[in-house]
C-alpha cells in the first residue's frame, strides 16, 4: 500500500486526536519502521490494519467506523491534492464512474506498484449507480468512506445502500447501490 | 497543543519524522535517477524518431507522386510533386486552399470512390483515373487514390496522384507510330483500313458513297536504284504532299508501303468524281520533280474501287482497287482503271490456275512428251526435246502457253523446272536400263531458273543421282534470259558446259540478241523460232532471216536447228540452206513416252534421198 495512505491516516489521527494518541497507537501496533512513513514509500497494507485496530482500542470506535471516517477524510484531501481530476466533472455519479477507467489508471501511471481495487459501475437509470468493489485487500469500508466523501464533495442528495457479497476466490466484494433524489 | 504533550512523545515523533525524511530522500534520489534514465531513453528515442521522420519526409518530398493532405476541407500538407502538379510557385499557394477547388466538379464523384477508409484498403485497389484542376485552371489527368489518416491529431484525407500527361503523350506517340508511315507522316495500312471500315459503315447508314483510289508509282524502283534511297525517300515525300493536294481535307491519303499509296474519297460528289480525281492525280504526278539536281517525271498507275458498287468490305475494296491498278499498269502505265467484275474473274481464274499448278505438282499431274529432232545429213533421229504437259483432272489437258506464264509469275516455275530435270534424268536412266537406244534429251530452262546461280550444281547432282552421262542431257535457254546480267550468265553457261552437257539457244531471232555476247556464249546450237519456219515458203523476209541465222550459226561454229517444220517444202528449203537439224510435225508431233521409245527402237528416220541434199 502506498505511503500516502499511511501519512494521510496519521495526519488524521494527529489532527483529530492529538500527537500522543498517534504515538500511542504507533507504539501499540509495533510497526517494523516504528511509524516512520513517507508518502512516496510503499508498505504492507496489514500495517494500516494494525494501526486502525490500535486506534479502535484507544477510542472505542469500531475499525469499520474508523476506516469509513478515514475514507471520507481521504477523499476530501484528494480533492485538494488532485484538483486536476475534478475538471469537467459535474456530479458524483460522473466522478465515481470514472474511478476505474480514468482515475485509478492515472494513479497507476504515477505509482506503478499501486495496489488498486476493481470498481465496476453500472447505471440502471439516470438516477441510479451501482458500484461493485472487488479487491484481495478487503477495504470495503474505505470504499464506503471514499464514496461518502465524494457525495459530500458534490453536495448531492444521494443515498447509499451497502451489500457485502460473498468472496470470489481471493477477492472481497461489496456492492454499493446509489440512488439520487 | 503540543505544550501538554510529554517531551518523550515529541522526541519520538521527531525521530520518526527524521527517519521518514531520510527514507523519503533515499526514495526521491532513487526516483530522480530513474527519471534521469527515462529521460535519456526518451531523448534517444526522440532522436531516432526524428531521424526516421526525416527519412520519411525525404521520401515524401522526393517521390514523383503528388501527395497532399487536407483536413476540415483545407489543404494542410503538400509535397513538392504536388506543388508541381498544381502549378504552385510556393507552398503557401497550395496550403490552406479549399481542397475541393483542386478537383473539378466532374471528377469529384470518382475522387470519393477512390478514397478509402484506410491505407490497407487503398493499397489493394487499383488507382482510379480522374482530373485535377491546377491553380491556373488547367485540367490534368491523373491516377488517384485517397485514404483517411490522422494528421496533426486531426481526421484528414491523404490524396495521392500521379500525373499521366507524360504517359498519355507517350501512348499517343506510340499510337501514332503504330498507325502512321513515319517517312511521309501519312496514315499507314492499318489506319487506312480502320478509317475505310468506319466510312463504309457510315455510308451504309446514310446511303452515301465512297471510293478507294490505289496509286502505284511507275519505275520508282529505278529512281531508288540509280539515285539511292535518300532520293527515293524524298520522292515519296513529294508524292505524298502532291496526293494530299489532289483531295479534300476530309479525304484520307495513306501509304501502304513501298511505292503504293491509297486514297479514300469520302462521299464523292457524283459518280464521275473519283475518275476526275484520278485524272488530277495522274496530271499532278506527271509534273517533273527536281531530284538530285535533275528533273524526273514520275507517273503512277491508278486503280479505283467504289462503294456500294464493288461491295462493303474494307479489305475487299482495297484489293479491288489494287487489282484495277494492276490492270492500269498492264495496259500502259500512267492511266487509271475502275475495278470490274471481269478483272475479278481473271484474277480468280489466275488464282485457280496457280492453285491447280500446286496441286499438279503434288498429285503428279505433269507428264513429259517428246518431240524427235532429225539430223538432215543422215536423216536419223539424233535428239529429242522433252515438252511439259499438264493433264489436269479438272481442266483437262492444259496447253503450256496457258500455264507456263502463270507458273513463271508465281515462281512455281522453279519447282516445275526441277521436276522436269528430275523426270528427264530418271527417264534416260530407265530407257538405258531397258536397252532403248538413247539420243540426247533437251529440256527447257526458264529465266527464273537460270537466275539461280546454283543451277549447275543441281544439274550435276541430278545427273549423278540417276547415273546418267552428261552428254545425254541438253539445256535449251531462251535468248532473253541471259541478257539481264550477261557476265554472270556467261559464267554459269561455262560451268554448265563444263559438266559435259550441251546447250542451245531457243527461239532464236525473237529476242534482241547482242551478237557480241552471242559470240561468247559456250553453246552448241541455235534453234530457229518456228514463226520464221512457218513463213519460210511464202514470206520472203522470213526466208532471208533463216538464211542469215544459219550462216551466223555456222560462222560461230554452231549447229542450226529449225523448229516447227510442217511441210516437205519447208524441209527442202531448209536442207538447201544448209540447216543441220529439224524438229516439227512434218516428222513427228510431240509423243508420249511409249511412242518415243518405239520410235527410237525402230530406228526410223527421214529418207536422205527424199531430202535431195548433197549426199543424195
Ligand atoms: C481523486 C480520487 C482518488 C484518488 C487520487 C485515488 C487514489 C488512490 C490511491 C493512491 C490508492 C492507494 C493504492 C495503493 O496503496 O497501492 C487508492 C486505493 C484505493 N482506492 Fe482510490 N483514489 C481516488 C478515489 C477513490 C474512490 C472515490 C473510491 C471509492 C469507490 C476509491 C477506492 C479505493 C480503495 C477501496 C482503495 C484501497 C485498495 C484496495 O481496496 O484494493 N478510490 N486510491
Amino acid at each position: 500500500m502506498k505511503g500516502v495512505v499511511f501519512t494521510e491516516f496519521m495526519e488524521m489521527v494527529e489532527s483529530r486526536m492529538g500527537l500522543d494518541v498517534l504515538d500511542r497507537i504507533i507504539t501499540e501496533a509495533a510497526l517494523p519502521n516504528d511509524g516512520a512513513y513517507t508518502s512516496i514509500g510503499t508498505y504492507d497494507h496489514a500495517e494500516l490494519v494494525r494501526l486502525v485496530t490500535a486506534l479502535s482500542n484507544a477510542t472505542g470506535l469500531s475499525t469499520q467506523q474508523l476506516i469509513f471516517i478515514f475514507g471520507e477524510q481521504l477523499f476530501q484531501r484528494f480533492s485538494v491534492g488532485y484538483s486536476a481530476l475534478f475538471n469537467n466533472v459535474r456530479n458524483a455519479f460522473d466522478f465515481l464512474s470514472r474511478i476505474d477507467g480514468v482515475i485509478h489508471v492515472e494513479v497507476r501511471k504515477l505509482y506503478p506498484d499501486a495496489e488498486l481495487p476493481k470498481l465496476e459501475c453500472e447505471r440502471p437509470s439516470t438516477n441510479e449507480l451501482t458500484i461493485l468493489y472487488s479487491s484481495p485487500r478487503g477495504f470495503g469500508d474505505l470504499a464506503a468512506g471514499l464514496i461518502a466523501g465524494c457525495i459530500k464533495h458534490f453536495d448531492e442528495p444521494i443515498s447509499v445502500t451497502r451489500t457485502d457479497l460473498e468472496k470470489l476466490d481471493t477477492c472481497h466484494r461489496v456492492r454499493f447501490d446509489l440512488v439520487r433524489g | 497543543m503540543t505544550a501538554d504533550v510529554p517531551d518523550t512523545v515529541i522526541s519520538r515523533s521527531l525521530m520518526r519524522e527524521r527517519t521518514a525524511r531520510k527514507e523519503a530522500e533515499t526514495l526521491l534520489e532513487q526516483k530522480s535517477r530513474e527519471l534521469y534514465d527515462i529521460n535519456l531513453n526518451l531523448r534517444s528515442l526522440n532522436a531516432h524518431l526524428e531521424e526516421s521522420e526525416g527519412r520519411y519526409r525525404t521520401l515524401v518530398e522526393m517521390i514523383p507522386d503528388a501527395i497532399w493532405i487536407h483536413s476540415a476541407g483545407r489543404v494542410v500538407f503538400a509535397n513538392p510533386a504536388a506543388y508541381t502538379l498544381f502549378g504552385a510557385n510556393t507552398p503557401e499557394h497550395l496550403l490552406g486552399t479549399d481542397a475541393l477547388s483542386l478537383v473539378p466538379a466532374s471528377s469529384r464523384h470518382q475522387m470519393l470512390e477512390g478514397t478509402y477508409s484506410d491505407i490497407a484498403a487503398a493499397q489493394c485497389q487499383p488507382r482510379c483515373s480522374l482530373q485535377v484542376e491546377r491553380l491556373d485552371g488547367r485540367l490534368v489527368e491523373v491516377e488517384f487514390f485517397g485514404c483517411a489518416i490522422r494528421f496533426d491529431n486531426a481526421d484528414s484525407i491523404m490524396n495521392v496522384a500521379r500525373d499521366l500527361t507524360e504517359r498519355r503523350a507517350h501512348e499517343k506517340a506510340m499510337e501514332y507510330q503504330a498507325t502512321h508511315d513515319l517517312l511521309t507522316g501519312l496514315p499507314n495500312r492499318a489506319l487506312f483500313l480502320d478509317r475505310l471500315t468506319h466510312t463504309i459503315r457510315r455510308a451504309e447508314r446514310h446511303g452515301s458513297r465512297l471510293a478507294v483510289i490505289f496509286v502505284d508509282l511507275d519505275k520508282f524502283k529505278a529512281v531508288n536504284d540509280t539515285l539511292g534511297h535518300s532520293f527515293g525517300d524524298e520522292l515519296l515525300r513529294i508524292v505524298a504532299a502532291e496526293l494530299k493536294l489532289c483531295v479534300r481535307e476530309s479525304d484520307t491519303v495513306a501509304r501502304l508501303g513501298g511505292d503504293e499509296f491509297v486514297l479514300l474519297l469520302d462521299d464523292p460528289v457524283g459518280p464521275t468524281m473519283p475518275g476526275a480525281i484520278a485524272e488530277r492525280i495522274g496530271a499532278r504526278l506527271g509534273v517533273p520533280v527536281m531530284l538530285a539536281g535533275q528533273e524526273h517525271i514520275v507517273t503512277g498507275s491508278i486503280g479505283i474501287s467504289t462503294y456500294p458498287e464493288d461491295g462493303g468490305d474494307a479489305e475487299v475494296l482495297l484489293r479491288q482497287a489494287d487489282i484495277a491498278m494492276y490492270r492500269a499498269k498492264e495496259s500502259g502505265r500512267n492511266g487509271f482503271q475502275f475495278f470490274t467484275e471481269e478483272m475479278q474473274r481473271r484474277i480468280d481464274a489466275r488464282v485457280a490456275l496457280e492453285q491447280g499448278l500446286y496441286r499438279a505438282l503434288q498429285r503428279n499431274e505433269f507428264v513429259l512428251h517428246y518431240q524427235p529432232q532429225v539430223d538432215l545429213a543422215s536423216g536419223r533421229v539424233i535428239g529429242m526435246e522433252a515438252l511439259l504437259r499438264w493433264q489436269s483432272p479438272e481442266l483437262g489437258l492444259v496447253p503450256p502457253m496457258q500455264f507456263i506464264p502463270v507458273a513463271e509469275e508465281s515462281n512455281l516455275i522453279v519447282t516445275i523446272g526441277q521436276w522436269v530435270l528430275e523426270q528427264a534424268c530418271a527417264t534416260l536412266r530407265r530407257w538405258q536400263n531397258s536397252g532403248v537406244p538413247l539420243v540426247p534429251m533437251a529440256i527447257n530452262v526458264a529465266a527464273s531458273q537460270f537466275a539461280n546461280q546454283d543451277l549447275d550444281k543441281l544439274v550435276r547432282s541430278t545427273l549423278e543421282r540417276h547415273a546418267v552421262a552428261p552428254r545425254w542431257l541438253s539445256l535449251e535457254l531462251t535468248e532473253g534470259l541471259s541478257m539481264e546480267d550477261p557476265e554472270s550468265s556467261i559464267a554459269l553457261m561455262n560451268r554448265l558446259k563444263a559438266i559435259g552437257i550441251t546447250l542451245s539457244i531457243d527461239d532464236f531471232g525473237t529476242g534482241y540478241s547482242n551478237l557480241s555476247y552471242l559470240k561468247r556464249f559456250p553453246v552448241d546450237k541455235l534453234k530457229i523460232d518456228q514463226s520464221f519456219t512457218r513463213g519460210l515458203t511464202f514470206v520472203p523476209e522470213d526466208g532471208a532471216i533463216i538464211t542469215a541465222v544459219i550462216r551466223l550459226a555456222h560462222s560461230l561454229g554452231l549447229r542450226a536447228v529449225a523448229e516447227g517444220v510442217e511441210t516437205i517444202e519447208q524441209l527442202r528449203m531448209l536442207t538447201a540452206e544448209g540447216c543441220d537439224e529439224i524438229q516439227g510435225y512434218y516428222f513427228s508431233r510431240p509423243v508420249p513416252e511409249e511412242e518415243m521409245i518405239a520410235m527410237l527402237q525402230s530406228g526410223i528416220g527421214l529418207d536422205p534421198a527424199m531430202l535431195g541434199n548433197q549426199s543424195a
